[in-house]
């Protein structure tokens, strides 16, 4: 039986995130700068970092 | 030698063996971390004094963070008794905390602080580097030479990847790898009810990183790569837009006998230089856009990331207006003039000068490059 990841579940999310983020700017629905680039992209790999040290061994 | 009968006596106890004192972080003095208390016990010095060095580096330009931070990282907890030594996720952890933490103060402090992009880029380096490296088989397995090559196949490959999905997104392919990126974090989410395949964190973000640098730096190198001069003498052979995606684009008007009123010319650059020589009677306006790089308007001038140039300057009655919307991916954009300075912008020495400090990138304010000097008097002078 497989057993549920909760980290993969975070990181899936998270990137979904930025990945929305950048489609947004894509579309000119907003303009995504350097300023704001920077701590999207930390914050994401932070997250993932942070999701799969909580949560233990890779898979 | 006597006969007397000995007792059997144990010997007396040894002295243990001297224990090699050993920085770690303490586990019963802190605050955050046990960083201060770890070398206060360290150095038999109260911990308090590392304490306030700590916060009076922080508010002296913030190295006591970076100091901390480097601690928390690199120095060992104590060790708990009966307790499995600590393995890589506990790592992990502190390294996903420590970037959350960095991602917040480049949010909040905006140039404020001490992070500059460079030390910021290097960080995320070293942190892909160790990643890799434990990817490809970290402390354990492989001889060293495996691993290291190995380490450096797959930078390789991500750097490839890099470059390939930046072209394509700079070429206007975004919207796709953009969708592609939400599709592997679906993916991620999918299998995280049916064990987990964190493997995909990695293709996600060689993808993400990339796209994210182009949309950021407004990156569109439709238009070709070469240089491109142009000199037209009259409004007619004049376009509304010149467009180069890599290069150096030059456009002199000095011939142009511009007509009164307003003269729109859009300028778009994906990664380059365009120099734009206007003639001295023409008032010029501006609204300029560089994702990284330098921007000059006749005698101010700007650099650094994100950069935004808006200069429209009230004018008389009737003067020739040049309206200019320039858009630079990276690289640079100079509008000159002779009274800004230069007849010859090729041959300047300041120009140069100026350019090299766009590399100082937090900077992004206006400089007056030639204090009273009104190299836009065209917008005083009636046609």
């Amino acid at each position: 039986m497989n057993r549920f990841d909760p980290a993969s579940l975070a990181a899936g999310l998270v990137i979904c995130a930025l990945g929305t983020l950048l489609l947004l700017d894509q579309l000119e629905v907003l303009d995504l700068r350097f300023g704001y680039l920077w701590p999207a992209l930390l914050g994401t790999i932070g997250a993932i970092l942070l999701a799969f040290g909580l949560t233990g061994k890779r898979r | 030698m006597s006969d007397a009968p000995t007792t059997p006596q144990s010997p007396p106890p040894a002295d243990p063996p001297p224990v090699p004192r050993r920085l770690t972080r303490s586990s019963s003095d802190k605050v955050l971390a046990g960083v201060a208390g770890g070398l206060g016990r360290y150095f038999d010095i109260d911990p308090i004094i590392f304490r306030i060095g700590f916060v009076v580096l922080t508010l002296a330009g913030g190295a006591g963070v970076l100091a901390y931070l480097a601690a928390w990282v690199l120095v060992p907890e104590d060790p708990v008794p009966g307790q499995a030594p600590t393995d890589r996720s506990r790592a992990a952890t502190i390294a996903g905390a420590a970037v959350l933490a960095l991602a917040a103060i480049v949010l909040l402090g905006h140039g404020v602080f001490f992070l500059a992009p460079p030390l910021i880029a290097i960080g995320v380096i070293a942190i892909v580097g160790v990643l890799l490296w434990r990817a490809a088989g970290g402390e354990h397995g492989g001889t060293p030479a495996a691993k290291i090559g190995l380490t450096l196949l797959l930078i390789v490959v991500a750097a490839l990847g890099f470059v390939a999905v930046a072209f394509g997104a700079a070429l206007g392919g975004g919207a796709v790898i953009a969708g592609l990126v939400i599709a592997l974090g679906g993916a991620l989410v999918i299998s995280s009810f049916l064990g987990g395949r964190r493997w995909l964190v990695l293709p996600a973000l060689v993808i993400a990183i990339p796209l994210g640098f182009v949309a950021a730096a407004g990156l569109d190198v439709n238009g070709g790569v070469g240089e491109r001069d142009y000199q037209p003498t009259t409004v007619g052979e004049l376009k509304d837009g010149y467009q180069l995606g890599i290069g150096q684009m030059r456009l002199d008007l000095t011939q142009v006998d511009l007509p009164p009123g307003r003269t729109p010319i859009d300028l778009d650059m994906g990664i380059g230089s365009v120099r734009l020589l206007v003639p001295d009677d023409v008032c010029v306006a501006s609204d300029v856009r560089v994702g990284a790089g330098y921007t000059r308007v006749l005698d101010r001038d700007s650099g650094g990331l994100d950069v935004d140039w808006r200069q429209s300057p009230v004018e008389d009655a009737g003067v020739k207006r040049l309206v200019i919307h320039g858009d630079v991916g990276i690289g640079e954009l100079q509008v000159i003039n002779s009274r800004s300075g230069f007849t010859d912008w090729e041959g300047d020495k300041r120009v140069d000068d100026a350019f090299d400090r766009s590399f100082d990138f937090g900077r992004n304010r206006i400089a007056d490059l030639s204090p009273g000097v009104d190299a836009n008097a065209g917008c005083k002078e009636a046609a």
